[in-house]
């Protein structure tokens, strides 16, 4: 909440220093109060004295009533783009326009109507016209969309671009001439909207070089309109004081200033305004309301708000996008009971701080947006779909990890089932029908994965487990730094073709029986995981893919060597260290490929 | 003679499907592991009765069970498969023993009998099954 003329404001600055600064009588100070028409009628909404500094701009005095309200709810749901300082202006001299909305007439100040009129003055010309109307004549309101009107209405980032915005229609209403005709900006008395200067209050002039609008005489005008009126952001606050008040203490309680909020600013336009709207559906900005559901939230995004922050071009992004043609469309799912000033219908204010809410996921579901970023990333349905597909076509038969297995097995018939199914599925294997030749055919060397029944002759599947992961101890698989590059290992066998894997072997054992005791002895030997006998062949294809992932994972250079060696025989094991560039690429591929399957893995989507 | 219930069917045909799923890939290739598989059994049921007839080593017996067992599990004959994991048990022992007794082996071996007895009649009923399956005598 800086504001641009932060340089000379500081929030921090102590009243006993302005006091010297300032001036010998008082403190600067000037009442401020809360929109009274947005306010719940049982809540109560003292005028509070906020103490500024001679140099102080109205927008420094947002900052002010930021510091001094930092911890209420109202800070943390407002920001000081979101809200304006004004007055409410009893101006009749747009009779002909508000008639139409016109509800309370005879509302005194201190007890403003609800039904607030919005009107932008247009000034095209007005270098030092300060009001600025809120009711939007229809379209120009909302013209801007793309570069965010809501925060330029308020004229605090962008003012110049808000006065572009009102000239958009210059003479729409009979306030608008007044001012353009008038020249000097110090030369007219400002029209005063504090009881105290009723009575002098001229027609109304854009000198006001400080008042907002202005309040002719009531009695010139009987059918006088209450509205806002909010002051220009740079106007310096004593000068408003001056004008407005008569004096820089003269400022009563009674006639604070109104802090207008957007946030959650809800005012109720004719359906003909929102039919002529053609650029956000007012009815679509509500949806959007309710959005925020936390108060943690609309302080980041307020804190974050900025042109160039993302969540903010997310929002606008988003908006229109979605809702755009469709004033019916806005789902129920997005309405929370949490936007209080709902029920006033939409508004021509639109708070960037909402803008800028995070979408929430059935928000975008909901709305066929046409943004292939939201698709991509949003859409539940989509998400299911692309799930669908992947667990079809890519789980069951694409992507088998390519790495090698051992059966063991010492009956025939499940050695032939096995085999087969591996067969089939293309993953190469080899076969052993005892323990000891488990063992033997793992010091071969590139064997990823044992499927190992334990009920073996010789050397039971529990002992053979047991000595290999003695042997891999020994030869520093999977704990450290391979150890057999200095010398032969004790085995005696050539390092690389017996160990090619630094990552152990992983052990699947095939457990006759259910009971859990054969599992534990499975585990403690060394198996990584079992199966119970008969072997259900889908979830032999898990174990295979889930544990071939794992290894192609852990060591991916070796499980590629090896692969390499499977597929092009003995000879490229010489080789295979010249074209390792060559086949980078197709590393990545592969890896890639698995990385993504195993997501699915881990997220138990495949079958 | 066990707390384990007799499977209902002789052929547990989601296994035994699953076999013959990959007959796509190489023809006949369930029907041969069939063959192969009666082949195995009855070679096993000889085992199990020469041994009950000779040197009755119930370690040896339990072993016969479990190596029968795993190959008629894995085919969806599980009634076959039952039979053989009562002879495994028996021979090590886990069941069949009455309580407060210690009984001799031979109570065992009797038993193993009573089990190899009861296989030796679903192996019959498979096959005949199986045949009617593949329409051709197995």
């Amino acid at each position: 909440m800086i504001s641009k003329n932060g340089g000379r404001s500081s929030i921090s600055s102590t009243p006993s220093l302005t006091s010297l600064v300032v001036s010998k009588e008082h403190l600067l100070k000037v009442w401020v109060k809360l929109d009274p028409s947005k306010m719940e009628l049982d809540v109560t909404n003292q005028p509070t004295a906020i103490v500024y500094e001679k140099t102080d701009t109205v927008d420094d005095l947002k900052d002010r009533i930021f510091a001094k309200f930092r911890n209420t709810r109202w800070a943390m749901e407002n920001d000081s783009f979101g809200i304006g300082i004004g007055c409410l202006c009893e101006c009749g001299l747009e009779d002909n326009i508000l008639n139409l909305q016109q509800e309370q007439n005879e509302v005194s100040k201190s007890d403003p109507m609800k039904d607030q009129l919005l009107h932008p003055v247009p000034n095209s010309a007005a270098r030092n016209v300060q009001v600025e109307f809120s009711r939007a004549p229809s379209t120009s309101w909302h013209t801007p969309k793309t570069c965010s009107p809501r925060v330029s209405n308020l004229g605090s980032p962008l003012p110049l671009h808000a006065n572009k915005l009102h000239s958009c229609t210059p003479g729409s209403t009979p306030l608008a001439q007044l001012r353009l005709g008038s020249k000097d900006p110090h030369a007219a008395e400002p029209c005063s909207l504090s009881p105290v200067k009723r009575g002098e209050s001229t027609m109304l002039s854009r000198s006001l070089n400080a008042a907002s609008v202005i309040a002719p005489k009531p009695n010139d005008l009987p059918r006088a309109q209450l509205h806002q009126s909010l002051l220009e952001p740079d106007e310096l606050l004593i000068n408003v004081c001056k004008i407005l008040f008569g004096g820089i203490a003269t400022q009563k309680a009674a006639d604070a200033l109104i802090i207008f909020s957007n946030a959650e600013d809800a005012y109720i336009f004719d359906d003909e305004n929102i039919q002529n709207d053609d650029d956000g559906p007012l009815i679509e900005d509500m949806a959007d309301y309710k959005l925020i559901v936390d108060e943690e939230q609309l302080r980041k995004l307020s804190l974050s708000n900025d042109e160039e922050s993302t969540d903010h071009k997310q929002a606008i992004l988003l908006l229109p996008r979605g809702f755009e043609g469709d004033v019916n469309l806005p789902s129920p799912n997005v309405i929370s009971p949490s936007t209080t000033m709902s029920t006033h219908g939409p508004s021509g204010f639109t708070s960037p701080t909402i803008t800028n809410a995070p979408l929430v996921e059935e928000g975008i579901g909901l709305v066929p947006c046409r943004d292939p970023m939201v698709q991509r990333e949003g859409s539940p349905f989509l998400q299911s779909a692309m799930e669908a597909v992947t667990t079809e076509s890519i789980t069951r038969d694409k992507v088998f990890p390519k790495i090698n297995v051992l059966v063991v097995e010492d009956n025939m018939i499940n050695q032939a089932i096995l085999s087969s199914f591996l067969r089939k599925h293309k993953i190469s294997y080899k076969a052993a029908k005892n323990g000891l030749e488990a063992v033997e055919k793992w010091k071969e060397g590139g064997i990823h994965l044992i499927l190992m029944d334990l009920g073996l002759p010789i050397l039971s599947g529990i002992d053979a487990a047991k000595e290999i992961r003695k042997l891999e101890k020994v030869n520093g698989i999977g704990t450290t730094v391979r150890s057999n590059t200095g010398s032969q290992n004790e085995l005696g066998l050539e390092p690389r073709r017996s160990f090619s894997s630094k990552a152990p072997v992983i052990i699947v054992a095939l457990t006759a029986s259910n009971s859990q005791s054969d599992k534990t002895e499975a585990l403690l030997a060394g198996c990584n995981d079992y199966l119970t006998k008969p072997v259900n062949l889908d979830w032999l294809t898990r174990k295979i893919t889930e544990w071939g992932c794992m290894q192609a994972l852990i060591d991916f250079n070796d499980w590629k060597e090896a692969n390499d060696r499977i597929t092009s025989g003995p000879d490229r094991d010489l080789s295979h260290k010249v074209d390792k560039s060559s086949f980078s690429e197709a590393k990545k591929g592969n890896a890639k490929q698995e990385v993504s399957h195993l997501s699915n893995l881990i997220n138990g989507k495949h079958r | 003679m066990s707390s384990i219930p007799t499977p209902e069917g002789v052929i547990n045909w989601d296994t035994l499907n699953e076999i013959v799923s990959m007959d796509e890939d190489s023809p006949d290739f369930s029907k041969n592991l069939i063959i192969q598989y009666f082949d195995q059994a009855a070679t096993t049921f000889d085992q199990i009765q020469e041994e009950l007839d000779g040197k009755c080593e119930l370690e040896q017996l339990a072993s016969l069970g479990h190596f029968l067992r795993g190959s008629s599990a894995a085919l969806g004959l599980q009634r076959i498969a039952w039979a053989c994991e009562r002879i495994q048990n028996l021979g090590r022992k886990r069941e069949g023993s009455i309580r407060g007794q210690t009984v001799p082996d031979s109570h065992y071996a009797q038993l193993i009998t009573e089990a190899l007895a009861y296989a030796r009649t679903e192996f019959i009923a498979a096959k005949a099954e199986l045949s009617a399956f593949y329409g051709s005598e197995l």
